[in-house]
C-alpha cells in the first residue's frame, strides 16, 4: 500500500516538475508562491531526519540555514554536518563501519567514487536529470551524483590595479600576455601600491597543498580542453603524461612563483593569500569563485573578475568551470523518498536555488535557474559559462595521493629548488611511478 | 665573587623563564587584535585589548568549534576514564601483588610487556576490532564514549597497574592477614584497608594519566572522528582549524581556549601536579 | 539458614543471567541485556558461597581490566601483525601476500626517509633535551631565588598538548620570527630548519619535565658527601662531575629512556608544526622533509588508505621501538653496576 502511494507521490512528482521544465520561466514565479512541486510530496516525509554530510566548509551555515527553513515549512528534518572535502571518505568509511551512514552524502570525484560506489543509489529517474549536464555518471552509465553547483577557477584580477597598470584584462589569454602584464606590475609596484603581482600560497605546513598539488594540477588537465575530454587524465592513470603539454604549464607556474609574493608563496596559508589579494597587495590570485563569502569579510570595492589561465602559448579563451562535487544518497537509506525529495526541493524551488546561488555564491547547474548569482566572483563565472567559454576540470579524479606528491614538487619550485624544467621532470617520473 | 656568580646565575634562570613562557605571552597579545593587526604587527601590544573577549566569544560560538561541547565531552571522558582507571588498575594491581598463583605472575609480565607497544602498532587493528566487537555485543565503541574509555582503560592500563602494584609490594601483608582473620572478605579487606591505603600513589595515576587523556588527539580523532557529536577539545581544537579557517586570531583564540583549563587546574593543583607526573615517570 | 539463603540467592542470580544473555534481547536493546547478564553473573558468583570463594574474586578483579586491555592492545596487536602479511584494506581482507608490504615500504624512498629522519631527531632530541633538562635543574637546585617559580614556569609547556602548542608555534615561527628578524624568510620553509624547528619546540615542551626527574635525582643525592667534597676543596664544577653526575647514574637512565621512546613517538607536534613540510629534493627524488615515522604511518594508512602497508610500517616502528628501548635499557644498566 505505501508502495503504491509513494509510487503515485512520485509520478505526480515527476508530472508536475516536467511542467516546470517545460515553462522555466514559470518555475520559479511559480515555486515562490509556495513551491508547488515539493509540496505535492510533503506528506511523505513529514517527522523523519535525514541526514547530509556536506564536505565544502564554506556554505555549512547556508545549508543549515536552509535546513532549518525545509523543517519549518515540511517537517522533514535535515541535519546538515560539514567536514573538509579531502577526509569525506576517512568520515564515510568510519561511518559505514558504526552504521551511522549519513542519508546524503557529498563525494568529490572519480576517487571518491571508486571508494563509495557500493553504496550509492541510482538517481537515474530523476526529474533533475535532464536539466543539467554537470550530473556524475557511474560506472555503468547510471546517474549517481546530484550536481548542487558549478564552480569555477581562473586567474581572479584587481580591476582597479589592471586599469591602472593599462593592461585590459580581455587581453590575457596566452602566457606571453600574462609575462607582460606581470612585467608592467612588477615595475609599477610602487606606484600601484601593491607587494607583488601576484598571490600564490604553496606551503605544505600551512595546509595548501590541494591548492598547488590539486587545484593548479586542474590547469594542466584541462584549461583548453573541449568538456568531456578526459585524455590527459587517462593518460595520467597509465602513469604517461603530454611531456610537452606538462613543459608548458611547468613555464606557466614557475611564472607565477616568480612573481608571487615570496612570503606568503613559501609560509603563508589559504587565509593570508585571498587577505593579501583582498586587501589590493597583489592584482591577481589564482583561486576561483568559492572565495566569495571570504572576500565579502574585506569589503572590497574595486571591480573582479576572472580571466583565463591561459599557460599555452596558443590562446586558450575560456576558465574551467565544474561541479566541484556531488552529492550522493545512501542506496540502503531508511529515507529513500524524502532524500529524493529534499534534492528536488533544493534544486527546483526558488528557496533552494537562492541558498545555493546567492547565499553559497555557486552557479547553478540547472537549465531552468532563473536567479543570477550576487558575487563578483560568481557573476564573472556566469558570464564564461552563458558564453559557452569553459573548459573541464578533472583535479578531483587524480590518482589518489598524487595531489600530495604534486605539492611536494611545487613547493621545491616554489622555493627555488628547482626550475620549470625540473618540475616538469619530476612530475613526469612521479606520474609514471618512479618516484 | 660568590654572590656575582650567584647573580649570574639567577639572570640566566631568569632569562631562560623568559624564553619559556614567551610563547605564553606572545599568544595571550595576539588573541586580543584583529586578524590584519596580527600580521602587521605580530609582537606589539594590541591596540584594543577589548577584541580578547570578542575574539573569545565568537570562537566560543562558532558552530565547527562548538568550545562548550568540546569541554564537556572532555571532561565526561577524562573523568570516567580516570576513576575506572584508577578503582580497576587498583584492583588488578592487587591480586597481582598478593597472588601466588601461575597467573597472576603472568598477569604481571602480561601488562609489563605492552609497555613498548606504540600506539601506531595497534590503532589501525584497534579499530577494526572495536567494530567486531560492536558487531558482537552490540555496545557501540566507535563514535561512542563506552568506546573511547574502554581505550583509555586499555592503554592506560599497563603503567597504571606498575605503579600501583610497586606500591602496594611495599605495604605489610599482616594488615590483611590481620583483617581476614577477623573474619573480612577478600573484597572487604580490598576495599576497607588496602583501597585508602593506596590514596598517594592514586593521584600519581590520575595525574598522569589525566594529562595524557586530556591531551589525547590521535585516539580520540580515530575512535570518535574529528567531526562527530562526542568531540574531545584537542579534536574540536583540529577539525576547526583543519576544516574551517587560517585565520590567526581564530586560531590562537581556540588554542588559547583549549589550554586554559588545565593551566587554571594547574595554578591550584601545581605541587601535587608535578610531583604525581614526576614520581609516576621515575616508577614507570 | 544465612548459608542458604545467600546460595539461593547466588543461584537465583546465576540463573538470571543465563537468562538475560540468551533470551534478554527480546525485551532489551542487546548492549543493555548483555550487560544486565555480566552484572548479574558477577553478583551471582561473589555471592557463591564456597571455598574457592578468595580465587573467584581474584579472577573478577582483574577481568574487567584484563577484558578491555585485551581488546585494545593484545588482540589488536597479534591481528595486527597477521594483517600487514595480507591485503588488508581497514574492513577486509582478499588474500595473503606474504612479505609483499614489507618489500613495498623497503623500497620505497618515502619510509627509508622517515625512517632516517626519525632517528636523527629522536638522537638531537634525547641530546638536547637531557642537556637542557640537566642545566635547568641544576639551576633550580643551586642557591637562587624563587626557585619554585621557575621550576613550575619550566613545567608549564608540558601540560599542554603538542597540537594545540604546534599551531602556536607554527604562529611563531611564520610570524613573529620574520616580524623580529625582518627580511628573513620563515625557518619552516627550510627542509634543515624546520627539522630544527621541530627539534625545537620538543625541547621546549619536554625539557621541563625531564628536569623534574634530574630535581628528584640531585636531590636525592646525600648531602654530607657534597659537603665532604667541598671541605677538600673541590670547585663547583668538579663536584659536579666527580661526584653528582655519577651518583645520578640511575636517574640519566630513565631520563634516556623517556626521552628517547618519547622522540620517537612524538606524533602531534609534527603533525601540527609542520606536518610533514617542506618538502626536499634528495638524489633526485622529492620527500616530506620533516616527516616522521609515526605521521608516516597515519598519512599511509589514513590519507592514502593503504592500511596494510600502513600496518607493516607500524610493525617495523614497533621493532625498531622495542629493540631500542630493550638495548638502551640494558646499556644503561650495565654502566650502572660499573660505576
Amino acid at each position: 500500500m505505501k508502495r503504491i502511494v509513494s509510487a503515485l507521490l512520485a509520478v505526480a512528482l515527476v508530472a508536475s516538475l516536467c511542467g516546470c521544465g517545460a515553462a522555466p520561466a514559470g518555475t520559479t514565479s511559480q515555486s515562490a508562491g509556495g513551491s508547488s512541486a515539493a509540496q505535492t510530496s510533503q506528506p511523505s516525509g513529514e517527522g523523519t531526519t535525514i541526514k547530509l554530510l556536506n564536505g565544502k566548509i564554506e556554505i555549512d551555515q547556508q545549508l543549515r540555514d536552509y535546513a532549518a527553513a525545509y523543517e519549518q515549512e515540511y517537517g522533514v528534518r535535515v541535519e546538515v554536518e560539514s567536514v573538509a572535502g579531502a577526509d569525506v571518505t576517512t568520515y564515510l568509511t568510519s561511518y559505514l563501519v558504526s552504521g551511522e551512514m549519513p542519508d546524503i552524502f557529498y563525494f568529490g570525484g572519480e576517487s571518491d567514487y571508486q571508494i563509495l560506489k557500493e553504496h550509492m543509489a541510482d538517481l537515474s529517474g530523476e526529474s533533475w536529470v535532464s536539466h543539467t549536464t554537470a550530473t556524475f555518471e557511474g560506472e555503468n552509465g547510471e546517474i549517481v551524483g546530484f550536481p548542487y553547483a558549478v564552480e569555477g577557477i581562473g586567474m581572479v584580477y584587481n580591476g582597479d590595479i589592471l586599469e591602472q597598470a593599462g593592461i585590459d584584462p580581455a587581453t590575457l589569454t596566452t602566457i606571453d600576455a600574462y609575462r607582460a602584464a606581470f612585467e608592467t606590475l612588477e615595475s609599477k609596484k610602487d606606484e600601484l601600491g601593491i607587494d607583488a603581482p601576484v598571490s600564490l600560497a604553496a606551503s605544505i605546513a600551512a595546509g595548501c597543498s590541494w591548492i598547488t598539488g590539486m587545484h593548479q594540477t586542474g590547469v594542466y588537465l584541462g584549461q583548453g580542453l573541449a568538456q568531456e575530454d578526459d585524455s590527459l587524465l587517462q593518460l595520467m592513470f597509465e602513469g604517461k603524461v603530454d611531456k610537452e603539454r606538462l613543459d608548458q604549464y611547468a613555464e606557466w607556474e614557475a611564472l607565477l612563483c616568480q612573481y608571487a609574493d615570496p612570503y606568503v608563496l613559501q609560509s603563508g596559508s589559504y587565509d593570508e593569500q585571498i587577505a593579501l589579494w583582498a586587501t589590493g597587495k597583489t592584482a591577481f590570485i589564482c583561486q576561483g569563485n568559492w572565495i566569495d563569502p571570504s572576500i565579502a569579510a574585506y569589503d572590497i570595492t574595486f571591480p573582479c573578475g576572472m580571466a583565463p589561465l591561459a599557460f599555452d602559448e596558443e590562446e586558450t579563451d575560456g576558465v574551467i568551470s565544474f561541479p566541484p562535487s556531488w552529492w550522493a544518497i545512501y542506496k540502503d537509506t531508511a529515507n529513500m523518498d524524502t532524500c529524493k525529495e529534499f534534492l528536488e526541493n533544493i534544486a527546483f524551488t526558488e528557496a533552494g536555488q537562492q541558498c545555493l546561488v546567492v547565499d553559497c555564491g555557486m552557479v547553478s547547474p540547472f537549465d531552468f535557474c532563473e536567479i543570477a548569482p550576487e558575487t563578483p566572483l560568481a557573476v564573472s563565472l556566469m558570464d564564461w559559462v552563458s558564453a559557452g567559454k569553459t573548459y573541464p576540470w578533472y583535479a578531483n579524479a587524480m590518482p589518489s595521493g598524487m595531489d600530495e606528491s604534486i605539492a611536494a614538487i611545487y613547493e621545491l619550485m616554489a622555493n627555488g629548488t628547482i626550475d620549470a624544467q625540473g618540475f616538469s621532470d619530476q612530475v613526469e617520473s612521479l606520474v609514471a611511478g618512479e618516484s | 665573587m660568590a654572590k656575582k656568580k650567584d647573580l649570574l646565575l639567577e639572570l640566566l634562570t631568569a632569562f631562560f623563564a623568559l624564553v619559556c613562557v614567551s610563547p605564553f605571552y606572545l599568544l595571550v597579545i595576539n588573541i586580543g587584535k584583529s586578524s590584519t593587526e596580527i600580521i602587521t604587527d605580530p609582537i606589539g601590544w594590541p591596540e584594543d585589548p577589548g577584541r580578547l573577549l570578542a575574539n573569545v566569544t565568537s570562537v566560543t560560538g562558532h558552530s565547527m568549534f562548538s568550545f562548550w561541547n568540546a569541554l564537556r565531552c572532555s571532561v565526561t571522558i577524562t573523568v570516567v576514564s580516570l576513576v575506572l582507571l584508577v578503582v580497576l588498575s587498583s584492583m588488578t594491581a592487587w591480586v597481582i601483588a598478593r597472588g601466588r598463583a601461575w597467573w597472576t605472575r603472568f598477569l604481571f609480565v602480561f601488562f609489563l610487556s605492552a609497555m613498548v607497544i606504540p600506539f601506531q602498532a595497534v590503532m589501525l587493528p584497534m579499530l577494526s576490532t572495536y567494530r567486531d566487537i560492536s558487531d558482537l555485543v552490540g555496545i557501540p565503541l566507535l563514535r561512542s564514549y563506552e568506546g573511547i574509555v574502554l581505550a583509555y582503560l586499555g592503554f592506560g592500563s599497563s603503567l597504571s597497574v606498575f605503579i600501583l602494584h610497586g606500591f602496594i609490594k611495599g605495604i605489610p601483608y599482616e594488615l590483611e592477614e590481620a583483617a581476614m582473620i577477623d573474619g573480612s572478605s577478600p573484597e572487604g579487606t580490598f576495599f576497607r584497608i588496602i583501597f585508602p591505603i593506596l590514596r598517594p600513589v592514586q593521584v600519581t595515576v590520575l595525574i598522569l594519566n589525566g594529562i595524557w587523556i586530556w591531551n589525547d588527539f590521535l585516539l580520540p580523532s580515530l575512535l570518535l572522528s574529528m567531526n562527530g557529536e562526542i568531540k574531545t577539545l584537542p579534536i574540536a581544537f583540529a577539525s576547526f582549524i583543519g576544516t574551517y579557517v587560517k585565520q590567526w586570531d581564530l586560531i590562537l583564540t581556540a588554542a588559547f581556549l583549549a589550554m586554559i583549563p588545565v593551566v587554571i587546574l594547574f595554578i591550584f593543583l601545581q605541587r601535587y601536579l608535578i610531583k604525581g607526573m614526576v614520581s609516576g615517570a621515575v616508577k614507570g | 539458614m544465612k548459608q542458604r539463603i545467600r546460595k539461593i540467592l547466588s543461584l537465583l542470580l546465576l540463573c538470571a543471567a543465563t537468562v538475560l544473555a540468551v533470551a534478554g534481547t527480546l525485551a532489551l536493546p542487546r548492549g543493555a541485556a548483555y550487560l544486565a547478564a555480566a552484572l548479574c553473573a558477577v553478583a551471582g558468583l561473589c555471592a557463591l558461597p564456597t571455598r574457592r570463594h578468595g580465587t573467584i574474586v581474584r579472577v573478577l578483579f582483574v577481568l574487567p581490566l584484563v577484558t578491555a586491555f585485551t581488546a585494545t592492545i593484545i588482540y589488536p596487536f597479534f591481528i595486527g601483525i597477521f594483517y600487514s602479511f595480507t591485503d588488508w584494506n581497514g574492513v577486509g581482507f582478499s588474500e595473503f601476500i606474504g612479505l609483499a608490504n614489507y618489500k613495498t615500504i623497503f623500497t620505497s624512498s618515502e619510509f627509508l626517509y622517515s625512517f632516517a629522519m626519525t632517528l636523527l631527531f629522536a638522537l638531537l632530541s634525547v641530546l638536547l633535551v637531557n642537556l637542557v633538562a640537566f642545566s635547568l635543574a641544576l639551576l633550580c637546585t643551586s642557591r637562587i631565588r624563587g626557585a619554585r617559580f621557575y621550576r613550575a614556569a619550566f613545567f608549564v609547556p608540558n601540560l599542554i598538548g603538542g597540537l594545540v602548542l604546534g599551531y602556536v608555534w607554527q604562529f611563531i615561527f611564520n610570524r613573529v620570527f620574520t616580524a623580529v628578524f625582518a627580511g628573513t624568510s620563515s625557518m619552516l620553509t627550510d627542509p634543515n630548519m624546520a627539522l630544527a624547528a621541530l627539534i625545537i619546540v620538543f625541547t621546549w615542551q619536554y625539557a621541563g619535565y625531564i628536569m623534574m626527574i634530574y630535581i628528584t635525582g640531585i636531590q636525592s643525592v646525600p648531602q654530607d658527601v657534597l659537603e665532604a667534597a667541598e671541605v677538600d676543596g673541590a670547585s663547583r664544577w668538579s663536584t659536579l662531575c666527580r661526584v653528582t653526575i655519577p651518583l645520578l647514574a640511575n636517574t640519566f637512565t630513565i631520563c634516556l629512556f623517556l626521552t628517547l621512546v618519547n622522540s620517537f613517538k612524538q606524533f602531534d607536534l609534527n603533525y601540527a608544526l609542520t606536518n610533514g613540510g617542506p618538502s626536499r629534493l634528495l638524489e633526485g627524488k622529492v620527500l616530506y622533509s620533516t616527516q616522521l615515522l609515526t605521521l608516516d604511518i597515519y598519512k599511509e594508512a589514513l590519507v592514502n588508505y593503504q592500511y596494510s602497508t600502513g600496518q607493516a610500517k607500524a610493525v617495523i616502528f614497533f621493532i625498531v621501538l622495542a629493540c631500542i628501548s630493550l638495548l638502551q635499557l640494558r646499556f644503561s644498566r650495565k654502566r650502572e653496576v660499573e660505576m
